[in-house]
């Protein structure tokens, strides 16, 4: 344990004790030694007369060109800071995004790629829309004839007609 | 600045979701997948014409038929997919398809979305459209047609008019089954018009 001598050890802490930080053990230790000591105890008088005068000074109001200059100053301090900070991050944030983007489209696209068809299969690929639908028109039309001659025709034309024949009489000219 | 960056993170974050939204062919409401319904008894016959047109060939075919015919060009532009397989069968071949069952296999199996709107049948020949619509649309057509000699399925995917492709179908003339090769040398077919 360092040897310090009772003034230099009082006199170190007498700022801390005006200001109410000192354990009470040491409170007790500083207040014992300055009631035996008048070196220290003008020390601690000045110290307390000190603060006091300082407490009664009369509160000074700060000027408004001194209060805007000191927020434009806080501002500029700030926007620097923002601005540093983005150099140094915005970048690899944006580096990261873009490869997030090209990522996300390559890997989690279920629709692949259009692969790219040449010219000629183009034309390969018309001739068979055409076909195909002029396949389902032929196809409709033979139902619809089918339906005419098959169902149409005999089954209800021919005995609505059957059945008109016997009701009107028959108009000789 | 933030806010930008914000953004820029915010896009980055949905790029991948607005990808995931777009509907895979296969979950299309109009969507047939012929070759997992197992419809043949035995060995599958020879496909003798086999077309699979997906959106993104069907959107060139419209970009390049938009001048000449902007009415085809709507509809393609309107599709997902056009497939037709067509089955021949030679004569003396063995019979690996029954039309009969096929048709009540599909029909149980497209059943209660879809709906069957004509149903033909004329001495050997059998023809059945089944359509599904959702909100008063036509979303899928779907079209079986055989006799002993052919078979035929037509699945066509997207928001189609019947009597727009019946309309645009006259258009054109077809040619026999056997004689299709729809590859490059082929002669274009001839059009009416």
């Amino acid at each position: 344990m360092p040897s310090t001598s009772p003034c230099s050890w009082t006199q170190e802490r007498i700022e801390a004790y005006i200001d109410g930080e000192l354990t009470p053990v040491e409170q007790g230790r500083l207040e014992a030694h300055a009631a035996t000591c008048a070196a220290c105890a003008a020390e601690l008088e000045d110290a307390r007369r000190l603060v006091g005068e300082l407490r009664d000074l009369p509160a000074l109001t700060c000027p408004d060109a001194v209060s805007q200059a000191l927020q434009d100053r806080i501002y500029r301090t700030r926007q620097d800071r923002w601005r540093t900070a983005a150099r140094r991050w915005y970048a690899p944030l944006a580096a990261a995004a873009v490869l997030a983007l090209i990522a996300g489209y390559h890997l989690f696209d279920p629709e692949p790629v259009p692969p790219a068809f040449s010219p000629k299969e183009v034309a390969q690929a018309r001739r068979q829309v055409e076909w195909t639908l002029a396949y389902l028109s032929d196809l409709n039309s033979r139902m619809g004839t089918t339906v005419r001659d098959d169902v149409i025709q005999p089954h209800l034309v021919q005995p609505l007609r059957l059945n008109l024949d016997a009701i009107l009489p028959v108009q000789t000219m | 600045m933030f806010f930008f960056s914000a953004l820029f993170l915010f896009a980055a974050a949905i790029g991948p979701t607005s990808a995931w939204a777009a509907t895979p062919l296969e979950e299309q409401p109009g969507y047939i997948d012929f070759s997992s319904l197992d419809l043949f008894d035995g060995p599958e016959p020879e496909t003798t014409v086999e077309v699979y047109l997906k959106n993104s060939l069907l959107d060139l075919v419209a970009a390049a038929t938009r001048f000449e015919d902007p009415e085809l060009a709507d509809m393609l532009e309107a599709l997902y997919l056009i497939r037709f397989q067509a089955y021949h069968k030679e004569e003396g071949q063995d019979t690996s398809y029954d039309y009969e069952r096929i048709a009540e296999r599909l029909k149980a199996l497209t059943l209660p979305d879809w709906e069957r709107v004509v149903q033909v049948r004329k001495r050997d020949e059998r023809m059945q459209f089944y359509v599904r619509t959702e909100d008063e649309t036509i979303v899928g057509l779907l079209v079986l047609a055989g006799d002993p000699q052919e078979f035929v399925f037509i699945n066509i995917v997207g928001s189609l008019d019947l009597a727009q492709v019946g309309r645009i179908g006259r258009k054109f003339d077809i040619a026999p089954l056997d004689s299709i090769d729809f590859g490059a040398g082929i002669p274009k077919a001839p059009q009416k018009d």
